[in-house]
Formats: C-alpha cells, sequence, structure tokens
C-alpha cells in the first residue's frame, strides 16, 4: 500500500435490513490523518453507512478496504484489528466495569510510543477520569462517559477513529472540551469520520464532507465547498 | 470557510460556554442548589478576561479587522465600534472580578455580583453578534483572494501568529480546568449537592 493510498477504501456500499434497502451504492475513502465530515438528516443512511463500514450489517455488498486488505466481509473485531476505534452513539460504556476497567480493556501497544495514545495520556487528556478511575460505569455523568468512550477508543491506538454523535445531549462546556479533544485527535495523525448534528462544526473541522440523502450521497468534497453549496440547507432540512 | 473566520468563530464559541457556565452557576446560587466555587468563579474569569484580551482580539485587530478597513471603507464606523469594546473589555470584567472579591467577604453581595455579571455577559453576547453577523460577513465578501492566504496562513499554523503555542496551551489547559470544576451536568465536576 503507498503512503498516499487511502487508508479506508468503501466502493459502491449497499446495505439492507431485512427487505429495507437502506444504502443505495455510496463511495468513501478517507487518507491517512484525513477527517471527513458525514451529514445528513435523521434516517438517512448515516448510522448505518458507520455501521456497515464496521461489519456490523451482515446484509450489506460493495467493497470495503481498510490498509489495502478486504474486509468487505470481515466481523467487526477482525476491522476493529485494522486500526478503527469507534466512538458510538450513546457512548457504550461498560455499567458494570470500572473507569479503569473500561479504559484497558481495549488497549493495545502504541507502534510508535511517543505519538502513541497511552493510558497516562488519556488520563491527562481528560484529568477527572484520574479521579473517577474506581468508579463503574453506571456512576458517571454523560460528560464523563462519553471522555470514557473517546479515552477507550485513543487506547487501541487506531489509524481511524470513527466519532457518531460524540456531543450529543452534552452541555456547552464540554461539547467545545470535545472537539478540543478531536482537534488533538486530528493532530496526532490518526483519521477521523465525524457524525454530529453541529454540522457547521463538523464542516469547520472536517477537510472533506459528504451529504446523505435517502441512503444516496447527495454532495461531496472539500468541506469548505459543502459548507458553501446552496444545495446544503435543503439536504439537512435548516 | 475561511480558516481566519472557523478560528474566531470557534473561539467565540469557547468563550460562548465559559459564559453559559457562569450564568447556570449564579442561577444555580440564586436558586438554592448550590453553594458557591469561589476558585471556580476566579478560574472562569481569568478565562473571560484574559483569553479575549491576550489571544483572540489581537487577532481580530490586526489581521482582519484591519485588512477590513483598506478593503471597504464604509466597514469603519463599525470597526471603531468594536474596537473600542475591545478596549474596554479588560475594565469591564475587572469590575465583575472586584464584585465576586466583595461577594467573597460579604455573602449579602451577591446580588450585586450578578447584577454586574450579568451586563458583562450582554455586552459580550452583543459584541458577538455584531462580529458574527455584520463583521464577518462583510470582510468574506470584501477581502481579496490574496489577503485570506496572507491572513489563513497565519491563522493556520499550529502557532498562534500573535503568540505562540505557550499561551495557547495555557488557556486550552485553563478551559479544561473550568470544564473539570464545573459541576456536572454542565460540566465533570462532581455533582452540586
Amino acid at each position: 500500500m503507498a503512503p498516499t493510498d487511502p487508508i479506508l477504501d468503501a466502493r459502491n456500499i449497499h446495505a439492507w435490513y431485512g427487505s429495507s434497502h437502506v444504502l443505495h451504492g455510496i463511495d468513501l475513502k478517507i487518507a491517512r490523518g484525513e477527517t471527513v465530515g458525514l451529514l445528513g438528516r435523521n434516517g438517512m443512511g448515516k448510522s448505518t453507512l458507520i455501521r456497515t463500514l464496521l461489519g456490523h450489517v451482515t446484509q450489506r455488498d460493495g467493497q470495503i478496504h481498510l490498509f489495502g486488505h478486504d474486509v468487505s466481509k470481515s466481523k467487526p473485531h477482525e476491522v476493529a484489528r485494522r486500526g478503527v476505534a469507534y466512538v458510538p452513539e450513546g457512548r457504550g460504556v461498560f455499567p458494570n466495569l470500572t473507569v479503569r476497567e473500561n479504559l484497558i480493556m481495549a488497549a493495545r501497544p502504541s507502534r510508535e510510543a511517543s505519538r502513541g495514545w497511552s493510558y497516562e495520556r488519556v488520563l491527562e487528556t481528560f484529568p477527572r477520569l484520574t479521579e473517577r478511575l474506581t468508579n463503574l460505569g453506571s456512576q458517571l455523568s454523560g460528560g464523563e462517559q462519553q471522555m470514557v468512550s473517546i479515552g477507550r477508543a485513543l487506547m487501541t491506538q487506531p489509524d481511524l477513529v470513527i466519532l457518531d454523535e460524540a456531543t450529543e445531549g452534552l452541555a456547552p462546556l464540554i461539547v467545545n472540551e470535545i472537539w478540543n479533544v478531536i482537534g488533538d485527535i486530528r493532530d496526532s495523525g490518526i483519521a477521523t469520520l465525524i457524525v454530529d448534528r453541529d454540522f457547521r462544526r463538523v464542516l469547520e473541522h472536517s477537510d472533506n464532507a459528504l451529504v446523505l440523502q435517502k441512503g444516496l450521497v447527495e454532495l461531496a468534497g472539500p468541506a469548505s465547498k459543502v459548507a458553501d453549496d446552496p444545495a446544503l440547507s435543503g439536504l439537512l432540512g435548516v | 470557510m475561511r480558516k481566519a473566520i472557523t478560528i474566531i468563530k470557534d473561539e467565540h464559541r469557547a468563550l460562548a460556554a465559559v459564559l453559559r457556565g457562569l450564568e447556570y452557576l449564579i442561577g444555580q446560587i440564586r436558586d438554592g442548589k448550590q453553594k458557591p466555587d469561589f476558585a471556580l468563579f476566579k478560574s472562569m474569569l481569568a478565562y473571560v478576561k484574559d483569553f479575549p484580551d491576550k489571544l483572540h482580539h489581537p487577532k481580530e485587530d490586526e489581521y482582519v479587522y484591519h485588512t477590513l478597513r483598506e478593503r471597504d471603507p464604509s466597514a469603519a464606523p463599525m470597526l471603531d465600534e468594536l474596537e473600542d469594546e475591545h478596549r474596554c473589555g479588560p475594565e469591564f470584567i475587572q469590575r465583575v472580578a472586584t464584585a465576586l472579591q466583595e461577594y467573597e467577604r460579604d455573602p449579602s453581595r451577591f446580588d450585586a455580583f450578578a447584577k454586574a455579571m450579568a451586563e458583562y455577559t450582554q455586552f459580550q453576547w452583543e459584541h458577538m453578534r455584531k462580529e458574527e453577523d455584520v463583521i464577518l460577513p462583510l470582510a468574506e465578501k470584501s477581502l481579496l483572494p490574496e489577503d485570506w492566504t496572507e491572513i489563513d496562513s497565519a491563522f493556520g499554523s499550529n502557532a498562534d501568529p500573535l503568540v505562540g503555542v505557550g499561551t495557547q496551551k495555557e488557556f486550552r489547559d485553563l478551559f479544561r480546568k473550568v470544564v473539570n470544576l464545573m459541576p456536572a451536568p454542565m460540566g465533570l465536576g462532581p455533582e452540586a449537592k
């Protein structure tokens, strides 16, 4: 794989839930270190696309390559092993595990110690978690849970992080801190795929963006061009 | 959207988040739901005082406003007004800091502190609204591509064009401290009891 090749190359992706055909041939490429924004109204296929890329949707078709490896038919744990971390909508923190256990359960050693996301670096980034290490996931506030979810994703030493509604339901101070952390993730050379309701912020922080409408890509390109496209407000219903 | 404008709006959001946090804390104290945390108040006031003054306004004045004056002379009255507001902001927030000191010494001074804070917050909302609704769109329309190349290049590096990485990190750390001290659900700190 050449350094300039996309780390994720998904082509003509289709997905179904039962008899319902949800995705109708989507193409998506993400380069190393690139930030891509995924936009669209509710029910247009954003989460299904993410779940399909991660191997969670079994009724799927099309080609998905990660770092040059064909993962079109791979299971979720096989996709994760290829360096993809997922921060799910709803956070997915294990309620019966402590913060420490939630963080270290998925930890992997970094290939580059100086750039990796160690346990210490995660706690430095989210200092509040240091005080909550022995608390159970169920005892955390929504903001703390989100920090655990992001921290856990980073400790897998990913090359690509997928953030699905990472700021949903959180207060402005926490939302702002999460966007700061997303900036840190980007600065550390990790590629990101971001879904968030604050489309302006997504576009401001992304290199490229695509807008889904009824399971099809209706708008795609450099984020600054997508932001200025007169069709955007209609597609997002704003 | 231009890189410089993205950064300016991002900084407005950070400032707005802290102002909202201050409004929330004052409301909680007024409703008897929370006791004052003066260390938190002081950290938040330090942020709203120093962040605009040291990092945010200089970039607006030196780069965007300065160039807009040259490209669109009709913007001058509004730019004068905004630059005046930049100048008087520190004095305004100092009055709030003084009111906070008095409140810390004498709890009966809470209303005076809350009033000073509300006036400052209103002033900042109005100021940012003028910038985002009038001046930034005007700049996007009036500045030439070569102006933006220069401005975006200055804004786009990791190091802030005027104050450097150290000061940026200082404010990032201060913001993080505020987020971690602010009680949940507004922040990551312990819930108020």
